[in-house]
């Protein structure tokens, strides 16, 4: 838990730096009291600040490890997968179009969660995929892809 | 126009045909999303806010004032039947509402949350209207530097209740501003933290942000948590509802738990959490059961749900007088009026006046619509509740594709739903605070802005924000509000070593 507070400021304080160091680069114009830098600037500067108390208090022993709400350590597998599933469906409805796109999507998604039974993510994935295309391609007139394969 | 034209004219507006569909469908999105684990009211708008796209912005309007209308009575349905709230403001309710359930009588206690939540959000919507007037009237007289320290008061009551670490807060909300700063600069034509890439020249839209942040990272959250074990609920239950005589016994609490919602619903930062627990607490002192609480009585359930309900339109008072949003979900449709060309603020009610209006009667519509889908589908929204959540995780994220389609934008807005998402769940899993990063985006320009623009009054000197007394003021209780939970905390620990 320690750990990942005292990478978590100095991710904060890195940020802030970066932010100020990026302003400061800016030119100012002189047209106004200010620039477009200054503002910028005192943001970069507070993160930075934030970032370096939070050091210091994951540095330093003290009562806040008593608080110390250990999490469950989360299941980046299986969140990177469903990120990766994400950016697949959204390039792959270019090409198959929504309503193919969908059902695969859908059938994927279960199946990596966990869920069990192939038929059910087929039936699930059609359910899904008919349902959005009606209610949002036909009632909503949202522009669902057709897919350059099927010559939309 | 007077008081009795306004309310006509926004009734009449939400009685379109139009109108009555997003309203409907609005509400009835909203009790499956406040039922739903994790999706909160302002989810719930995030994520059809794209669908709004074409219509217009007092249809939009509506379907948003319908969501968050019955995202607060749909969240005491699992509060009730499994003790989860749907929404942090069901919490109060889980108490006594749980304890109902258990004794058999789930009906009265879905009753006594619907019908007081439907009188607080009727009477609430009539203390918008009254209270908006006077204070857009107030907020005509502000100039950039009040306006510079009422958007800081509003950013700062939100780091105020960051409750794990205010230094998180803090960087969270700049950590929002600086993402309102990337793009040209409006008063100079400078790039700023572009970086070359082409689609940050317009600047950071907030539309696929926010539906990143707070939708998309609540969906990761539940992807985290999925393999846990979900409670399923026996759909036979009882669902006689309270009688006449009985509603008619709650009314104080009802009404108490109303006063205390449209009072906190005004100030920015504290919301319908802050209201519900305000009431259950307070509502223990007038009521004839108040040493009974928690063993299952109506006041304790009908006052933190009035409260919560009233809180709806009167935290749209903040953002309709002054422009400024006071919670995540004001800062939604404000995402909703920007998108569709409207500017909040003072202005809007001399100059689009139709706008409040159709707010109005989209709340008060929705109030009655809330009643009836309450009341002829209890079982329905039971069932919604036993949906396994993997099927609910599917969805949704199908849902918030299908709003990046909506709304027609490019390849490159898609990845910043994605990257949004992400950088959203981590701020989360490690104690930012995601809603002041949001509000920061959502209030970046004006922030900056406005301080610009004093700065070029005064020539250049602070002095402008301490001679001003309104403008003083407001930054004082900005400061306050971040020091005050800092005091509270370090009294609380010298009492108990």
């Amino acid at each position: 838990m320690r750990r990942t507070e005292t990478v978590a400021a100095l991710v904060t304080l890195a940020f802030g730096t970066f932010v100020a160091v990026q302003a400061r680069a800016l030119e100012d114009p002189g047209l106004d009291a200010i620039g477009p830098e200054a503002f910028p600037m005192v943001l970069g500067l507070v993160i930075a600040a934030c970032g370096a108390v939070l050091l210091a208090q994951s540095l330093v022993p003290g009562r806040r490890e008593a608080e110390g709400d250990a999490e469950p350590p989360a299941r980046w597998g299986a969140l990177a997968a469903t990120l990766a599933l994400l950016v697949a469906y959204a390039r792959s409805l270019e090409w198959i179009g929504f309503p193919l796109a969908t059902v695969l999507f859908v059938g994927a998604c279960l199946a990596l969660l966990g869920a069990r039974g192939l038929a059910r993510f087929v039936v699930a994935g059609i359910a899904v995929s008919l349902a959005v295309t009606v209610i949002f391609g036909r009632l909503l007139g949202v522009d669902l892809p057709a897919g350059r394969l099927f010559g939309g | 126009m007077d008081l009795f034209g306004a309310v006509a004219d926004g009734i009449l507006r939400s009685l379109t045909p139009a109108g009555l569909l997003a309203v409907v469908v609005g509400v009835a999105w909203g009790i499956v999303a406040g039922a739903l684990p994790g999706i909160t009211a302002s989810i719930g708008m995030a994520l059809v806010l794209p669908f709004t796209w074409g219509a217009d912005p007092d249809v939009a309007l509506m379907l948003l004032a319908g969501v968050y209308v019955g995202a607060e009575y749909g969240g005491s349905i699992p509060a009730i039947l499994i003790r989860a709230p749907g929404e942090p403001s069901n919490a109060p309710a889980s108490l006594d509402g749980y304890a109902m359930h258990v004794r058999g009588e789930t009906g009265r206690a879905l009753g006594f949350s619907l019908v007081p939540g439907t009188i607080a959000s009727v009477i609430g919507a009539v203390a918008m209207v009254t209270l908006l007037v006077p204070l857009a009237r107030l907020a005509l007289a502000f100039g950039p530097p009040e306006f510079f320290a009422l958007a800081v008061f509003g950013l700062s009551a939100v780091v105020g209740l960051s409750r794990r670490s205010l230094a998180k807060g803090i960087a969270s909300a700049a950590f929002g501003l600086t993402l309102a700063m990337v793009g040209v600069d409006d008063l100079s034509g400078e790039d700023r933290f572009t970086f070359g890439i082409e689609g940050l020249v317009e600047g950071i839209q907030t539309v696929p942000v926010v539906i990143g942040m707070l939708a998309l990272s609540e969906v990761f959250a539940e992807i985290d948590r999925a393999h846990e074990p979900q409670a399923s609920i026996s759909t036979k239950v009882r669902t006689a509802l309270p009688t006449l005589i009985e509603y008619v016994r709650c009314l104080p609490a009802t009404l108490l738990g109303t006063a205390i919602g449209i009072v906190v619903g005004v100030m920015p930062g504290a919301g319908a959490t802050v209201a519900s627990f305000l009431a259950y607490t307070e509502s223990r002192r007038i009521s004839k059961d108040g040493t009974r609480y928690g063993e299952g009585v109506p006041d304790a359930i009908a006052a933190p749900e009035a409260a919560n309900n009233a809180v709806v339109p009167t935290s749209m008072v903040p953002l309709l007088a002054f422009g400024i949003p006071g919670s995540t979900s004001a800062a939604v449709m404000m995402g909703a009026l920007i998108m569709h060309g409207v500017r909040p603020g003072p202005q809007l009610l001399t100059g689009q006046p139709e706008i409040v209006h159709a707010l109005f009667g989209g709340l008060l519509t929705a109030s009655v619509a809330m009643y009836l889908l309450g009341r002829l589908f209890i079982r329905p929204w039971i069932y919604i509740v036993n949906v396994p959540k993997v099927y609910m995780i599917t969805s949704i994220l199908v849902l918030v594709v299908v709003g990046i389609l909506g709304l027609e934008l490019g390849v490159f807005e898609v990845y910043m739903v994605l990257v949004a998402g992400v950088v959203g769940f981590l701020m989360q899993r490690y104690g930012y605070n995601v809603v002041a990063a949001v509000l920061g985006l959502v209030l970046g320009p004006l922030v900056e802005q406005n301080l610009r623009r004093a700065l070029v009054m005064s020539r250049g000197s602070a002095d402008i924000f301490v001679e001003r007394p309104i403008a003083l003021a407001l930054l004082v209780l900005a400061a306050a509000s971040i020091a005050y939970p800092l005091v509270v905390d370090r009294v609380k620990r010298r009492r108990s070593p």
